[in-house]
Order: structure tokens, then sequence, then C-alpha cells
């Protein structure tokens, strides 16, 4: 069989794999909640029902990922060559350096500063604002959970309130993805309008060597804290901080700390195990 | 028939465990020695409960024979009003001073478990700008769940809600033996929420690398703490370095470069290095004259399951270097 063939193959195996997956999770979900709303909850007879009901699924899904291992055997794959993975910016700013003044001048590239740094400044202020608003719910003592039941209720209603804080910290997240991804295809066509530029600038004999490497601001910061780098600073640290853990054990055997791990850790953690 | 053998023995020869997986294994096994318990239904309640193993294992898996730190450290923070948390926090300095997020890399239950399902064969999706991102939820988790929960309301907000190893090692382990079966009765919408949330751990880590580890772990967000400071894990020995980027290639953790708070020090950078700029942490001293002191034009080759040193010439390293550089231009 060539090559190709044993990839295609490969890949509908892997693909359908996948789906498979994702429907033996799905109804493991479904199981377990229906387990939760159905009359006898949870008793071994009602489990072993509904777990029943998908033991086919589970056992073909089995089944499929055991074939996988045979396919590997059959039709083994070459091992991938690692590939290099180079930051798109890291790539614009060697670039520039070939331009004159940075090529900050040129006004594409102010162009596509701007819109960075208004997504970054959007994203920040919505995790600000996430921040500020998620601290509020949790840490607000007069706080009246919205439903009903004993889960919502209990302990001060914290997973009501952690539900009501999910949106915001979900909208932070995406935010900041949104920016990441947008200013990645914005770093994409400053570097297409810096390589024209390099290339234009050939054609008129202007000189594109490139030039001597600009900081960053935290490059900046971390010359500025060099003396961190060193070995005598770092035994320091280490040794503080080593003194700092013994001291903290000595303290933690003697204040009775150890105990109460002892005590948490031989009886059954109710938490841990979803009783709440 | 002689053929089939050959062909299953070369099978087992290219998939034989490498160290790391071995020691993997043995942490998993060591944290979980109290074989007893699995048939007995009973959790360990030795001395050794009085210490916390370095890794996410729960100790009320029947199996665990040392406390959970991350567990002891949100009902540390629960007594604070009575006690100060000092004795755990010692712990978790001194593990992560000493070993820092290796401990992710190596002695880690919950991360052998992930990596192990991960080798299951389906598209997978690979780090982008949105993983990186994501992998600061783990920071979220920890201050909201970790500190603030069990600080304001005596909560252990990871344990409670999220924590897959709980539900897995302590729920699952404890509930499927017919001896505590009385526990069913108990059980309500936490278990559920829990068992959900473990199933989608599971399925996710097939898809992603290490998705626990990557995005929801506050142990591995605390112990990335000490990156720069853990006496043992990997390092960049920056004026060998040519930034050629196969050590962020072949990463799979959201690493901006090696050794920083999302490296979990698994070492498989240090092989891929054409310059050998990367190497471990005070090898100098724990390892037998390490591939670091080797002459940059030192090649390694794997030959027959053993690591065969070949000597090259700075023209070959040259050459190599260029057509990949080209390569990924």
């Amino acid at each position: 069989m060539t090559e190709s063939r044993k990839n295609t193959v490969r890949r509908i195996y892997s693909v359908c794999l996948a789906v498979w997956t994702a429907v033996v999770g799905v109804a493991f979900i479904v199981q377990i909640y229906s387990i939760y709303f159905s009359a006898d909850k949870y008793t071994v007879q009602n489990i072993s029902a509904h777990f029943q009901e998908i033991a086919v699924l589970f056992w073909l899904w089995i089944a499929g990922g055991i074939g996988g291992g045979i396919l590997g055997w059959t039709f083994p794959q070459n091992k991938e060559k690692p590939k290099a993975y180079i930051e798109t910016q890291a790539v614009l700013e060697k670039l520039k350096r070939r331009l004159p003044a940075n090529g900050d001048d040129l006004s594409f590239v102010k162009k596509e500063k701007n819109i960075r740094l208004t997504l970054r400044i959007a994203s920040a202020a919505a995790c600000l604002i996430a921040l500020v608003v998620s601290l509020t719910i949790l840490l607000d003592k007069s706080y009246a959970p919205r439903f009903g039941s004993a889960f919502f209720t209990s302990h001060y209603g914290a997973a009501d309130r952690l539900l009501r804080v999910f949106p915001w910290v979900l909208g932070a997240m995406l935010a900041c993805i949104g920016t990441g991804i947008v200013s990645k295809y914005s770093y994409i066509r400053e570097t297409d309008g810096v390589k024209k530029a390099i290339a234009e600038n050939a054609k008129a004999g202007i000189k594109t060597e490139s030039g001597e490497k600009r900081l960053t601001l935290s490059e900046k910061l971390a010359a500025k804290c060099a003396f961190m780098q060193t070995k005598g600073w770092k035994i320091g640290v280490r040794a503080a901080l080593g003194v700092l853990g013994v001291v903290l054990v000595i303290v933690g055997i003697s204040n009775g700390g150890m105990r109460d791990v002892l005590m948490k850790a031989i009886n059954i953690c109710t938490q841990c195990i979803g009783l709440g | 028939m002689k053929n089939f053998f050959k062909k299953i023995g070369l099978w087992f020869k290219n998939h034989a465990p490498t160290k790391r997986r071995i020691i993997q294994l043995y942490a998993a096994l060591l944290s979980n020695a109290n074989i007893k318990g699995f048939f007995n239904g009973q959790i360990y309640q030795g001395a050794t409960k009085n210490l916390c193993v370095p890794g996410l294992n729960c100790y009320s898996c029947p199996g665990a024979i040392g406390a959970c730190p991350l567990g002891s450290l949100q009902n540390a923070l629960i007594e604070s009003k009575t006690r100060t948390p000092s004795y755990i926090f010692g712990i978790i300095i001194l593990f992560g001073l000493l070993l820092g997020r290796t401990i992710c890399g190596f002695l880690c239950p919950v991360g052998l478990g992930q990596e192990l399902l991960y080798k299951i064969k389906t598209p997978k999706l690979k780090k982008s700008k949105a993983t990186r991102v994501l992998s600061y939820f783990k920071y979220v988790l920890l201050i909201a769940l970790v500190v603030i929960l069990p600080l304001s309301f005596a909560i252990p907000g990871f344990c409670e809600y999220i924590c897959p190893a709980g539900t897995f090692e302590g729920g699952l382990g404890l509930l499927s033996n017919v001896k505590n079966q009385t526990l069913l009765a108990v059980l309500g919408p936490l278990f559920t929420w829990k068992f959900a949330v473990l199933v989608a751990v599971i399925v996710g880590s097939i898809f992603i690398y290490r998705v626990f580890c990557r995005f929801l772990c506050p142990l591995g967000a605390l112990y990335g703490f000490f990156c720069k400071l853990a006496l043992i894990g990997v390092k960049l020995d920056k004026n060998k370095c040519t930034d050629c980027g196969l050590c962020i290639g072949v990463c799979k953790m959201d690493v901006k470069k090696v050794g920083d708070h999302e490296c979990i020090h698994c070492g498989e950078c240090i092989s891929v290095c054409p310059a050998k700029a990367i190497s471990w942490k005070g090898s100098s001293l724990f390892v037998r004259k390490n591939d670091a002191d080797m002459p940059a034009n030192t090649e390694i080759k794997p030959l027959n399951g053993m690591l065969k040193r070949k000597e090259t010439t700075t023209e070959e390293v040259a050459q190599t270097l260029n057509t990949e550089v080209k390569e990924n231009e």
C-alpha cells in the first residue's frame, strides 16, 4: 500500500474515532444527568440500568482504540520532523531592523500598531471589569442566590455565585483570545508590508542591512534586573526561600497545622467525592 | 511466522517506555501504594498522611498514602482564622523550590493519565494564541476557588466544584467498592456536576495535550511561580541558543521559551536542540558527563534504542540549520 493511501486510512480512522469519542463522552454526561433526574436517583440498579444503555457505545469505542493500536502496528507512521515555532512578532521585528528608523514612519506600520494597541486596551478593560464584577459577586456577604435548589443555596450560594461569575470570566477570556487572533493577522499584514518595503528599498538602492536589535519593554526591564540573573542572587533567593520553607514547616508542626492535614487526609473528604 | 515475531519485537522496541514515563508510573504507584484500600474500600489512615505528595493526588483515594497539597492548602486556608497555614505553605515552597513544575512532568499521576489518553490516535488540537490565553485560566481558578472561596466562605472551592482527580480517585475509587454502597444514597447534584467535569476532562485530554494541566490546574499555576528558582528542571544556555525555535515547536505546552512558567520540564526539547543549548539544571552534579558539556557540533542519533554519539562537522550542522531556516521561511 502506498504511503498516501496509508495516510488516508489513518486520517479516516482518526476522524471516526474522534467523533465516536465525543459521542461516548456526551452519552456519559447525558446518562449521569438522567440518573440524577430519575426517581430512583443513585441506586445500584438505576446506575446499572442507565449505563447498560450506553455499554455498546463504550465497548465499541474501546474496540476502536485497540483497532487503532493494531492499525498503527500494521501501518507504522514515520515520525514527524520537529518544526520550528517562531512567533510572527519576532520575525517582524527582525525584518523591521532592515528598514530606516525600524519602519516606524511607515503609515501601514502605524495603522497596524494602533489596531493592536486599541485591542489590547479594550481587552485589558474587559479583564478589569470582569475582575471587579467577579470580586463584587464573590465577596458580597448579603448575596441572595437566584436558584432555589439545595445545590445552589448551600454554602452561602457559592455555586450560584460561581455561575454568575462565569460569564464575566468567559467574556474576558474571549476578549483576550480575540485580541490574540486579530493581533496575529495584524502582524502578518504588517510583515507582508515590511517585506514589500524592503524589496522597494533594495530596488531604489537604499541599504537594507539588518540594524541593531531594538529592545522591547520586557527586554529593557530584564536588562535593568540583570543582577537577578546572576548566580549569587539566585543562590541567595533560593537559600532564603529554603530557610523560610523549613521554618514554616517547623512552625506548622508546632502549631498543629500538620495534625490538621492528617485529620483531613485520614477521613473521607466529602467535597472531593462530590457530596458537598 | 518468524517475521511476525520479529515485527512484534520491533514494535515493542520502538514503543519502549522512556525514563520519564517509568518515573511517572513509579510516582503514581508510590502515591497510591495502599493497594489493600482498593479491596476493602477504606482509605489509608497511617502517619504518612501527615505529609503531602508533590502531585495532585486525592487523599480520599483508597490507595493514597499521602495528603493532596491542593486540598490541604484549601483546608488550611479555611482554618486560617484559628491557625496560621504555615505548614502547607512551607511544604509548597519546599516542593516548588526543589522541583517546580518538574513535578507536573514527572511526578503527577493526573499528568500521566492525560498523557496516556493523548496517545489515542485522534486528530489533535495544537497550541495556538487561543490556548496560550486559555492557559491563564488556571490562575483565575487559583484566585477564585483556591483562595477566595476558602477564605471568605470556608469552602474548598476547587475540590468541591472542579477537581477531576477527586471524582475519579476519591469518588469513583470508593463508590466502585460494594462495601461503600451506603455512600450512593447521599450522592446529589454536586456529584453529577463533578462527574460531567471528569468526563469533559477525559474527552478533552484525548484531543488536547494535558488539557487539565494547561488550563485548569491551580497546583501547576502555584508551582509555575518557582520556574526560575527550582533546583531541578531544564535550562537554556542563551550564549549557545540560535533562536531557531525548534524547542518551542516540539513542545506541546503553551511555553514562550524553555523553562518558563508553563514548562513542565519533560526534557523533550533537549534532544531536538541543534545547538545543544538546553540541558538539565545541575546536570554536572547528578548526571554523568552531560550533553550540555558536549561541543555544539556533536549530534546524538538514536540507534537500536540506545543513544550513540556521532561526530559531525561544523559545516554539516550549519548546512542543516540553513535548510531548516529556509524550510521555515
